[in-house]
């Protein structure tokens, strides 16, 4: 592949097959990849390598024109409660996706998507970018990019990294999310309140946390 | 030599040398061993070993438990208590001679090697010397527990308690303790419960339930950490750590917050423990699901201020559709944040 292709986002799955395609990508021209090092790290830490740039840098950058040319995403680990996400049924559930890759889309890169495995078990990429673009309203644009991934995404079969991920992305699974922060809030602040003697203690903070952490809201 | 004790010790023998063929079987044991390896090696312990080689050792301590275990339910008590007697060597103090110089006392048992047969020795060596309590969950929610719970007490006769960790149990439980009895339980046990705390391990947030400090710290119990390690013959090692106490209250203390202290310095030393010796504890396969990332060196401990205040901005951006449904709790971490920021010495935040 030459460097002199139009700017490019993968959408990839978390599957051993996509992370190791975003891996020879890497290979052929430089490459970087949209969201956390952390959480990706957890499930392929051979891409580590790789520069990462957090959805709002990358939106940031698009005006600009300093955004990188060939991009990897997994929308699988994109999106969370904010406006920059929206809501698409799969499995039917409504779960959160970016909208980082129909921006991209708009600001001319091309969407090539992970479609499963072709002859001789290679990774077969489709480009989706004009079905994406012939929606009209954002959802559909999405599901549009969503769709070559769909069967990766909705079976938990073996080549999936993290077959449960989906469920995180659910009103529920944000619910446990941030019973999950409230809880390390109140950890941390804790820490520092140990450490450092001179903050004063929070109650009210702590006693509004405790309460978010064990799901009745933000109020004992 | 009984036929057990023999057909046992054979298989015990014969785990040391096969475990490392199973761990390239697609077996729920080889499965289970992989997940917890990877869970290893995402930490930085264990760097010089293979990802084979500590599934290898994972899957040589859950069989040889499991052997140890089996080999308790197969033979009557008076077999058993003299495989105990002659079997489980102990590294440092006797745990019951430790615990004798405290009005009373908890038994910390993670779910670290053969921890159940841990609980058979336990109750022999307490038998007649001073009354032992064990906890652990209601069989009617965890099913495994009724064979475990129906030898523990046809072992243990009158000589120990048994309760679950509900309200009545912990209510028996407290009052054992305040009689001047010994409490064991295991520290880190998961379930989903609105009493759930997150303390820092391995550089990470781990939940964990607040039920052994709030024994200590109800009964004025020092915490006796205790670790068996499967041998390399048929037998185990048991080693009891030095008690954990509970720091005294100071003024701007409350009860979460010395809970909290307390259960953070028991899995440090837990960590410590794993640290050396990773590949007995059960729970690494489902580690980093129950845990979330602490972006801080050392646990914390080494943090500096601005580092502890970049922490904190990155959870409560992580929270920032909660805080924005709940204005009074917003405002609240406002006024904190303010605070941390300029102890830190860092300029207000732009708006």
């Amino acid at each position: 592949m030459e460097v002199t292709d139009p700017p490019t986002v993968y959408c990839l799955p978390l599957t051993r097959s996509a992370t190791g395609l975003a891996g020879r990508l890497a290979t052929k021209a430089p490459i970087a990849i949209i969201g956390s090092r952390v959480q990706l790290g957890r499930f392929a830490p051979r891409l580590l390598d790789l520069p990462f740039l957090t959805p709002l840098e990358v939106a940031r950058s698009l005006p600009a024109g300093t955004a990188p040319s060939r991009l990897v995403s997994f929308p699988e680990l994109l999106g969370g409660e904010g406006p920059s996400s929206i809501p698409v049924i799969v499995d039917g559930e409504p779960c959160r996706f970016s909208t980082i890759e129909v921006r991209l889309m708009l600001a001319g890169y091309r969407v090539l998507c992970h479609a499963g495995r072709g002859l001789l078990g290679r990774s077969k990429l489709v480009d989706v970018t004009a079905l994406a673009r012939a929606r009209d309203a954002l959802p559909g644009a999405v599901t549009e990019i969503l769709r070559p991934l769909r069967p990766a995404l909705v079976s938990a079969h073996r080549d999936h990294l993290c077959p449960s991920i989906l469920g995180r992305k659910t009103r529920d699974g944000f619910s446990i999310g941030a019973r999950d922060h409230a809880r390390d809030m109140i950890s941390l602040i804790r820490m520092l309140c140990s450490s450092h003697q001179e903050v004063e203690l929070p109650s009210r903070l702590l006693s509004g946390l405790s309460s978010l952490a064990a799901g009745s809201g933000g109020r004992p | 030599m009984s036929r057990a004790l023999l057909a046992h010790g054979a298989e015990y023998a014969m785990a040391g040398r096969l475990s490392g063929a199973l761990s390239l079987s697609h077996t729920p044991l080889s499965a289970k061993a992989r997940a917890g390896a990877r869970a290893i090696h995402a930490l930085p312990i264990r760097g010089d070993e293979s990802l084979h080689r500590t599934t290898t050792g994972i899957i040589r301590s859950l069989w040889r438990s499991n052997i140890l275990l089996k080999h308790a339910h197969s033979v009557a008590k008076p077999e058993l208590w003299r495989f105990l007697e002659g079997c489980v060597a102990t590294r440092g103090a006797d745990i019951v001679e430790a615990t004798a110089a405290y009005p009373c006392a908890i038994i910390a048992t993670p779910h670290f090697g053969p921890f159940l047969p841990l609980c058979l020795d336990l109750i022999r060596r307490f038998e007649g010397k001073r009354r032992l309590n064990i906890m652990f969950n209601d069989p009617a929610l965890t099913p495994s527990n009724r064979a475990h719970e129906d030898l523990f007490r046809s072992l243990a006769g009158d000589s120990a308690g048994f309760h679950y960790p509900d309200r009545k149990g912990t209510i028996a439980a407290l009052k054992c303790l305040k009689r001047g009895e010994v409490l064991a339980l295991m520290p880190d046990v998961y379930f989903q419960s609105e009493s759930i705390m997150a303390v820092p391990f391995f550089g990470r947030l781990l939940r964990a339930m607040p039920g052994t400090s709030f024994f200590a710290i109800k009964a004025g119990a020092p915490i006796f950490p205790v670790y068996p390690y499967p041998g390399e013959r048929f037998g185990m090692e048991v080693v009891a750590g030095e008690p954990i106490l509970a720091e005294p209250s100071g003024q701007r203390d409350d009860e979460d917050g010395a809970m909290f202290r307390l259960t953070s310095r028991y899995f440090q030393d837990m960590q410590r423990v794993l640290s050396e010796a990773p590949h007995h504890w059960n729970y690494w396969d489902t580690f980093l699901q129950r845990s979330t990332l602490l972006g801080l060196p050392g646990n914390g401990t080494n943090a500096t201020a601005p580092q502890m205040v970049a922490e904190l901005e990155r959870l409560a951006r992580a929270l920032a559709t909660r805080f924005g449904q709940h204005p009074e709790l917003e405002a609240d971490f406002a006024g904190f944040h303010a605070q941390c920021r300029a102890m830190a010495g860092l300029a207000e935040p732009a708006a």
